[in-house]
């Protein structure tokens, strides 16, 4: 019974991440990078994406981190191949997507080590002193954001020097700001979106 | 292993409280209430009805009546047949 129950859960978050994942990045395509690409693209300065790694990995934990990293290549082989966004090798894609799908989950272990715990992602100990970040406070999604935000930047950044792909300390900037712009734009849009159409009144 | 829907109900959650943070809306919960059941009684509505339709003390309601008039939103007079009755009606 309880089998059958991890399985439901698994399939109802990969399902919901998937989509989420795949919703967002339409919308970044069609509404964010056609005004970016102008001055050559170096990095977006807003990538709602990011905010469906946080919000998945946050509230859904680890078993959202395999339709994250598929819906992550799927997206960026089909729909950023299509825009001419994804000028990498297969390798590379696999490479910097797994990168990108496993940012959030270190940041949340990195602030594990720093006392901040959560409760969806097993951690190695608990203690007392542990302080847990209550996910109902959007100001620790939001703390959240910008840890994930310069271990996915700096990650990618290392990753893409290491690969000789690209070397310009701009696009570690540009990567920085924009998980973080990203994430707060989609989170505030859907906050005032519940409240125009959910509230009741 | 969390509940997916009682994890989708702590977004939402969290979501409600930037609601909340930023004002987005400018009565409370209790407020609503007293708000709506005068707007559902079309005209004017006596205390005593507001008291029984949104299950609020009698107290709570006098002193939502008087934030809602500060505010322009209500307005409160004697009921004419009976002297000791207020009646309120909306101002919007």
């Amino acid at each position: 019974m309880s089998s059958i129950n991890n399985l439901k859960y698994f399939l109802e978050v990969s399902i919901t991440t998937f989509i989420s994942f795949s919703l967002l990045y339409v919308i970044w395509i069609f509404f964010i990078i056609s005004s970016e690409t102008a001055s050559g693209f170096n990095g977006s300065i807003m990538y709602v994406p990011h905010a469906a790694r946080v919000l998945t990995i946050c509230y859904f934990g680890i078993a959202a981190i395999p339709a994250l990293y598929v819906a992550h290549v799927t997206c960026t082989f089909l729909i950023g191949g299509l825009y001419g966004l994804n000028n990498l090798p297969l390798f590379d894609l696999l490479g910097t997507s797994f990168l990108s799908t496993i940012c959030v989950l270190i940041a949340l272990y990195a602030m594990a080590g720093l006392g901040f715990k959560i409760r969806t992602l097993p951690f190695y100990e608990f203690t007392k002193d542990s302080v847990y970040l209550d996910l109902r406070n959007h100001k620790h999604i939001i703390m959240v954001t910008v840890f994930s935000a310069a271990v996915h930047s700096l990650s990618l950044y290392v990753y893409n020097y290491l690969r000789a792909i690209s070397s310009n300390p701009e696009m570690f900037v540009r990567f920085f700001v924009g998980d973080i712009l990203g994430t707060l734009v989609t989170i505030f849009t859907l906050s005032f979106m519940l409240f125009a159409f959910f509230r009741e009144r | 292993m969390p509940d997916f829907k009682k994890q989708l109900a702590t977004f939402v959650q969290m979501l409600r409280n930037i609601e909340d943070e930023f004002k987005l809306h400018s009565l409370t919960p209790n407020e609503q209430a007293v708000f709506y059941t005068i707007l559902k009684s079309n005209d004017i509505c006596n205390i005593s009805k507001i008291v029984d339709e949104s299950g609020l003390s009698r107290s709570t309601v006098y002193k939502i009546l008087r934030k809602l008039e500060d505010n322009n939103l209500i307005e409160a007079f004697q009921s004419e047949s009976d002297k000791r009755e207020s009646i309120v009606s909306l101002k919007v």
